[in-house]
């Protein structure tokens, strides 16, 4: 069974239509990526599945069941991080943690299993005593996730977890929601989407209000390779060579960057046909000083940068 | 829940130092105003011929006044003591808390403006040092002290609602503050209304809904039904507003 299934949601503010029938569905204990450039209605939708803003219409369902028959149970299940942390900087960790945990009804005596349980996945022991507005931005967003996950909810979302963390901070937290697949379904939106490839078993593309892709990370990676693009660097530009790549069927389109001492042409191929050797027999033909070809890894911002360019 | 969440708030209220700039000034400016009216009523009484005395009732001349003092200074106190109830878990987010856990709203609206009454509650039991300094005095009722002491904390519980209210409305504090301290004005200028027009029933209208009416009865030693009632209704008003002014926030 999913673990959600959005059906149709549609949210509109006034004449702005900030979703439009948005539909895609997260399996179990998985990690679904959400991506979108901004203003694309990820935070939006990131809201009205965690029941914090209504749909215009639309349905979303938990395990099969309507999220408006959860009423307040629904908090049992789900923990979420929406855009800024929402931390009470007065506050001790331990002791924002433990109010956080009443209030979603953790009974007392699992509190101190499950303030555990957070403080060792989050690595917050260090810094459990300490006041919240004393902390790094990398640790309140840690007591951000802590706080997600101190009831122990089958799903969480993480809306930006990694939003303005240095180098190092973005990879430890990389690992720890890599780690929270063993016990909770994420649903995790990001800008990063080198950090996506790398943690996502699924993901959802969305643009203007619409998903434009939704799967698995593995059939979009098998369909970028179906369409894949290399590089061929010679010491200069060719006209017959760039008649050739004009000409050919194969090629869908191809572009000329400049790097100083020689050029790139980076050529996208529109069908997955070993077109590689024709290629370098063409530019031998046309006498070009050849420097080096590679084809070009997945890359999952070629890929969004790709879909959401075709949308627009 | 309410008294999980009602107890987060105090503790937050007493840990900053603005609990104690507020209740420290108040103390202060309250404490001048007694040491003021105490020293006039002195000096008065004993300008009179003995045979007089007893007709210039220390009650009217020195409780009355310092009750209405504490009554103005809440126009000032209260838009500040309330002015982050709200706006603040707006600001910071904190809210969606509340809203992503089993607590109800009311629950929450309760919790926050408990903890608000109960702020109230410390800033006015620092006037009992003064009826703890007359206890000598033979004041001729105590029941009079109690009433005025129920109409001063109930004038706190309206003026609180109308800050708490107006937290609720908008993300910045200053601005909570300051709506609350027109919405606490434009109830006192109800009062002045009721002396601008000749229509009986306007005028009687315009009595009932001013809070001074019954605060002024209150102080006064005469606590009536129908003053309580104003102030129980207007409370539940108060909270039916902010509870759907929350319930607006997911539309």
């Amino acid at each position: 069974m999913n673990a959600i299934e959005v059906d149709q949601i549609t949210k509109s503010i006034g004449d702005r239509t900030i979703l439009n029938n948005v539909t895609f569905k997260v399996k179990k204990s998985r990690i679904h990526g959400f991506l979108g450039p901004n203003g694309a209605g990820k935070t939006t939708t990131m809201r009205i599945l965690c029941g914090l803003t209504q749909p215009s219409s639309g349905e979303v369902f938990f395990e099969g069941i309507p999220l408006s028959k959860y009423d307040n149970k629904l908090y049992h299940k789900i923990g979420f991080l929406i855009e800024d942390p929402p931390l009470y900087s007065d506050m001790r960790v331990d002791d924002y943690l433990k109010y956080v945990a009443r209030l979603r009804s953790v009974n007392e005596n699992d509190l101190k299993k499950q303030l555990d349980y957070c403080l060792d996945s989050l690595d917050l022991h260090e810094v459990k005593s300490r006041s919240i507005e004393n902390l790094s931005r990398g640790f309140k967003q840690r007591v951000g996730i802590a706080q997600a996950i101190i009831h122990m909810p089958d799903i969480v979302f993480l809306d930006e977890p990694s939003l303005g963390l240095d180098p190092r901070s973005v990879a430890e937290i990389r690992t720890l929601i890599s780690n929270l697949k063993e016990n909770h379904t994420v649903i995790l939106s990001s800008h990063l989407l080198h950090e996506m490839s790398l943690v996502c078993d699924d993901i959802s593309i969305i643009s203007k209000g619409r998903i434009l892709e939704s799967g698995p990370l593995e059939n979009l990676r098998s369909s970028l390779e179906a369409s894949s693009s290399f590089v061929l660097s010679a010491i200069e530009e060719n006209k017959h060579f760039e008649d050739y790549l004009h000409a050919e069927p194969n090629i869908s389109k191809f572009s000329i960057i400049d790097q100083g001492s020689y050029i790139d042409y980076h050529i996208t191929l529109s069908v997955n046909e070993e077109i590689r050797p024709e290629v370098i027999k063409q530019a031998v033909n046309a006498e070009m000083d050849i420097l080096g070809l590679e084809k070009k890894a997945f890359s999952l911002e070629e890929y969004f940068l790709r879909v959401t360019e075709n949308h627009d | 829940m309410i008294s999980l969440i009602c107890f987060k708030e105090l503790k937050s209220f007493f840990k900053s130092p603005i609990a104690y700039v507020i209740i420290g000034l108040f103390s202060l400016i309250i404490g001048w105003m007694f040491f003021n009216q105490l020293s006039y009523f002195l000096e008065n009484i004993q300008k009179l011929p003995v045979h007089m005395r007893h007709e210039y009732d220390f009650s009217n001349e020195v409780i009355i006044k310092i009750f209405g003092n504490v009554n103005f200074l809440f126009i000032f106190i209260v838009p500040i003591l309330t002015m982050r109830t709200f706006s603040e878990e707006f600001k910071d987010r904190t809210i969606d808390l509340y809203f992503g856990s089993v607590v109800s709203d009311f629950e929450f609206v309760l919790g926050k403006i408990l903890a608000v009454f109960i702020q109230g509650l410390a800033l006015i039991s620092t006037t009992l040092i003064f009826p703890i300094m007359l206890a000598n005095i033979n004041i001729s009722d105590v029941t009079f002290l109690l009433t005025g002491y129920l109409g001063i904390y109930l004038n706190f519980i309206f003026f609180a609602t109308i800050g708490v209210v107006a937290s609720s409305l908008v993300k910045n504090q200053i601005i909570a503050a300051m709506l609350g301290f027109v919405g606490i004005i434009t109830t006192w200028m109800i009062a002045v209304g009721s002396q601008l027009t000749s229509n009986y029933m306007v005028t009687q209208l315009l009595k009932f809904m001013s809070v001074n009416h019954h605060f002024e009865n209150m102080v006064k030693g005469y606590v009536s039904l129908s003053d309580l009632s104003f102030y129980l209704c207007f409370f539940m008003f108060g909270i039916l507003l902010i509870k759907k002014r929350l319930e607006a926030r997911k539309w």
